[in-house]
């Protein structure tokens, strides 16, 4: 019997969980806790395999409960059930311990397996949230830098071999923002100097050398 | 009688003409080259002795070089801001031209002369320019003119400044003046002149200008003297004066490089004493002839040498010796001849006594070639000098000319056959015919009597208009009394009226005052006024925008309530719902099944509006993650597959304060909107850039792009909504928008906000 309690600040919602999942065999619904204080008493009292956390409590963002519940009760494994689908926030459950992360429009199949898979000791995340960390996966991976027209503007004459003040003549603005886009190019490309930004912008067709 | 007068005066010299003889020699010429030479160019020194320089040069037969000095000077004159160096030359010039006979060159150097002397101050130029003009009258023969313009030469003289250059200036004004009065025989005007420039050559102690004045004095009293011949006293003064010369002369030999006016005062002061004297002055008279002769062959003036030529032969001829009388006449003739400037006066004597001479001798011949010869010479002259008094009568004239010729070609062809058929009757038709030649000769001598009276009618005329000028002049003194008198009236009242006048001012002054100091106590009060209103104005202002604060405050906190009930609440209840359902369809067969299904995701649908509505009203992550997050997943949440989102934070420390944060979300979601929603953009860059001093924001799409000045009201109201918003932040925005480029908005606000 997988042990489980439930939490969240919705009566149906608990409602309806919990017979849903006191009809599967080897589960077993301890006790449903609208808020964090509930929560920290049953605890105590009881072993629970697995926690399916809300966020939103009624007393408590409970992404900050995450570390603390780790670490007085190491054996429980929490799956975050919440509304949210932004990857900011899954993103800092999971940093803070979470087991898995279901979202709260997910079937009922999708939750039962989550229980499972995390109760054997793996992670688990619902087909959504895979979709917003994979998205976020592949923005990162994006590493052609947008660059926006004035900085393009800033590069082409400075691919010229232009100084800050030739640069600042010809576009007619100050050194003083020349400066500025040449630290910001820098950072977007991520290199050291601009020469080298330079190199990278040729060779990914930011820039052309006939310019 | 007439004769006798004629006698008389034969060989008497006139002034007329004198003065034109400006100095001459070479020593002086010399003396000018080396001054003008060390002067420097453009210098108000060099251009007063170009002037002196080219007069010297011109009659030193250097004409060309001396239109050329002047010439030059007067170019780089032109250019002075001072004028009267440009007069000054431009008057030399007009007086060369003149000499030179270029009539249309000298009126124009006249021209430019006057021209430039109205723009100068100096009168002394402006007399110069004025004697200049009179100089150039008087030989025209418009002496009436030149008369005007000498007087006005002398007025300004008189206002003039002292300088080294006036007296002479003045003195010459003197004699010019001097000369045509003794013309007009304007005796007590020729005298007072001829005084002046006596005292102004004193005064300069000019021993060459002494000579002169002397000279001109004694001149006068000598035309005196012959008009009025019963008055010896006029005829002792002419020869005190002409001694004086003489006496001045010898006394200042060395002084006086070029004596050409020496034997001028000779020749008339022999012919004074040959003339007026007793013959136990005869001596004298032979002496002071002589000495004009030698000098006369000196300085090489004809005029002088003939005319002592012809008082000596006058003494021959009294002494009875022809012969001797005969060889001073015919060397007086050779010298006129050899020369072209001559007094015809003179050469009428030499030709008239030549033939009394041939006469006496009865050598008939030779007396009819004299007197033919003198005959032709006086037609010349009389013609000369009729041409421009009496044209009138010059028709007149002819007719009796041609009819006289007539006669004498009748005369002479009667003469002839005479001649050759009578010879012994050659005396009686000779005789004949000089009467009838003396008859011609006296009509020609009452022509020139007319043509005299009319001379002094014209005199006279002037004299009536010098009158009125007197009359004119008593009137303005009787007026200047009356003034003067009008003037003591004026002061008396005005002494009177002064005491009065000063406490009046006093009080005026007191008043003053007193509204002065109102008028600065109100004008403070205002002030102050004005200030306490402008205090109230930005305490105003200060409350408004509290209450703005506030007021957005109050409305963000109020979508962050519903937001939060709207995701939570609504959020779990419509995921339970759904849970519950599902469980439900599990239960259940058949057709309500798949219907039921339908429901199920409408409800998954729900919520996902429910979670874009609850974003829009507050980003929930805003607050919990920071404005990167909240703008990361904003990005996602907007992006499609025709629009991709880009944000960046470069240099970002997550310093922002939360009201800073919401604001700057709120700008970028609007802009991020406005893009989307009027540009049809395909990519949208967001970028926020922290610096040491403050936070650039730029949010940059590819979008239509619009041209800025064309905003239409909901697209101007939206960007007004903006920009209040950044104005919120104290930050400044900027709006680049290239048609089919695309639009870049970028504002920036300061840190280190409180």
């Amino acid at each position: 019997m997988i042990k489980i309690a439930l939490t969240d600040d919705h009566p149906l919602l608990l409602e309806g969980l919990k017979n849903i999942l006191n009809n599967q065999e080897q589960l077993e619904v301890i006790g449903c806790y609208s808020n964090s204080t509930d929560l920290q008493n049953a605890l105590i009292n009881n072993h629970i395999d697995i926690l399916l956390l809300d966020i939103n409590l009624a007393d408590y963002n409970s992404i900050e409960l995450i570390s603390p519940l780790k670490k007085n009760y190491p054996e429980t494994k929490i799956i975050m059930l919440s509304v949210h689908n932004e990857y900011a926030v899954i993103n800092s459950c999971i940093n803070e311990g979470a087991s898995g992360y279901i979202q709260k429009n997910a079937s009922v199949d999708e939750i039962l397996d989550g229980i499972n898979t995390v109760n054997k000791g793996n992670k688990f995340l619902c087909s959504q949230t895979k979709i917003v960390l994979d998205k976020k996966e592949k923005d990162g991976l994006n590493t052609i830098p947008k660059l926006t027209r004035r900085e393009k503007e800033v590069l082409a004459v400075a691919a010229l071999g232009l100084t800050t003040q030739q640069i600042a003549d010809k576009l007619f603005i100050s050194t003083h923002t020349v400066d500025s886009h040449r630290k910001n190019l820098i950072e977007k490309f991520k290199t050291v100097n601009l020469s080298s930004a330079i190199s990278l912008a040729l060779e990914y067709g930011i820039i052309s050398k006939t310019q | 009688m007439s004769r006798q007068l004629v006698g008389l005066n034969k060989f008497l010299l006139t002034l007329l003409l004198l003065f034109s003889v400006f100095v001459r020699g070479q020593e002086v010429l010399t003396n000018y080259e080396k001054q003008y030479n060390k002067t420097i160019a453009n210098s108000p020194e060099r251009f007063e002795i170009a002037g002196k320089y080219a007069q010297a040069l011109f009659f030193n037969a250097q004409q060309e070089k001396a239109f050329r000095v002047l010439n030059q000077n007067i170019h780089l004159a032109e250019k002075n801001r001072d004028a009267k160096n440009a007069a000054y030359l431009y008057a030399i010039l007009a007086m060369n031209y003149r000499l030179e006979e270029n009539q249309s060159a000298s009126k124009f150097a006249l021209e430019k002369a006057k021209l430039y002397s109205k723009q100068t101050s100096s009168n002394e130029i402006k007399g110069y320019v004025k004697y200049c003009e009179g100089w150039l009258n008087v030989r025209d023969h418009q002496e009436a003119k030149a008369v005007q313009n000498f007087l006005d030469a002398s007025n300004f003289y008189e206002k003039a400044n002292a300088s080294p250059t006036l007296l002479a200036r003045t003195s010459s004004v003197y004699k010019e003046l001097t000369s045509i009065y003794s013309n007009w025989d304007e005796y007590e005007l020729q005298e007072k002149y001829s005084r002046l420039s006596l005292e102004i050559a004193l005064k300069q102690n000019n021993p060459n200008s002494i000579f002169e004045a002397y000279m001109v004095v004694g001149n006068l009293y000598e035309q005196q003297f012959i008009l009025n011949q019963k008055n010896i006293y006029l005829r002792d003064l002419a020869e005190k004066y002409y001694t004086f010369a003489i006496e001045t002369y010898n006394k200042n030999k060395n002084d006086i490089p070029f004596p050409s006016n020496l034997s001028f005062v000779a020749n008339n002061l022999a012919n004074l004493y040959l003339h007026f004297y007793p013959k136990n002055y005869r001596e004298k008279a032979i002496t002071y002839a002589e000495l004009a002769k030698n000098v006369g062959y000196e300085t090489g003036q004809t005029n002088h040498i003939a005319s002592a030529y012809g008082l000596l032969a006058e003494i021959a001829i009294e002494n009875n010796d022809t012969k001797t009388a005969k060889d001073y006449l015919l060397s007086s003739l050779k010298e006129v001849n050899n020369s072209t400037l001559v007094d015809s006066q003179i050469v009428l004597s030499i030709y008239q006594s030549l033939t009394n001479i041939y006469e006496t001798e009865g050598n008939y011949k030779e007396a009819l070639r004299y007197h033919k010869m003198f005959m032709h010479t006086f037609k010349s002259v009389y013609n000369q000098e009729k041409l421009q008094i009496s044209k009138r009568l010059e028709a007149q004239f002819d007719k009796e000319r041609q009819q006289q010729q007539m006669i004498r070609l009748e005369l002479e062809s009667d003469k002839k056959e005479q001649q050759i058929k009578l010879m012994h009757s050659l005396g009686i038709q000779q005789k004949q015919d000089l009467e009838n030649i003396k008859l011609s000769e006296e009509f020609q001598k009452k022509q020139l009597k007319l043509s005299y009276l009319e001379a002094d009618k014209k005199n006279q005329e002037l004299t009536i208009s010098q009158q009125n000028l007197r009359l004119s002049k008593l009137e303005n003194k009787t007026r200047k009394q009356e003034l003067s008198q009008y003037i003591q009236n004026l002061n008396y009242k005005d002494k009177l009226n002064k005491y009065y006048f000063a406490s009046i001012l006093f009080c005026i002054v007191l008043l003053g005052l007193l509204l002065y100091i109102l008028t600065q106590r109100n004008k403070r009060l205002k002030q102050r006024e004005e200030l306490h209103s402008l205090e109230l104005e930005k305490e105003r202002q200060n409350s408004k925008i509290s209450t703005l604060t506030a007021l957005l405050e109050g409305q963000e906190q109020e979508r962050a309530r519903l937001a939060r009930d709207l995701h939570d609440g609504l959020g779990g209840l419509l995921s339970g719902t759904k849970i519950q359902l599902s469980h439900l369809n599990e239960k259940i067969e058949g057709e309500t099944k798949s219907d039921m299904e339908k429901s199920i995701n409408q409800l998954d649908g729900a919520v996902d509006e429910l979670r874009r509505v609850a974003h829009n009203l507050m980003p929930d992550l805003l607050l919990k993650y920071g404005l990167e997050e909240a703008l990361k997943e904003y990005a996602i949440r907007v992006s499609n597959p025709n629009l991709e989102i880009d944000v960046q934070f470069l240099s970002y420390k997550n310093s922002l304060h939360q009201e800073q944060e919401l604001l700057v979300y709120r700008i970028i979601q609007e802009l991020v909107n406005n893009a989307i929603k009027h540009a049809n953009a395909s990519q949208i860059i967001i970028q926020f850039v922290e610096d040491e001093k403050q936070y650039t924001v730029t949010v940059e799409d590819d979008g239509k792009g619009f041209d800025i000045k064309q905003l239409n009201q909901s697209q101007s109201a939206g960007l007004h909504n903006i920009q209040s918003r950044v104005e919120f932040l104290k930050g400044q925005i900027q709006v680049n928008s290239e048609i089919n480029l695309g639009t870049s908005i970028e504002f920036h606000f300061p840190k280190n906000l409180s």
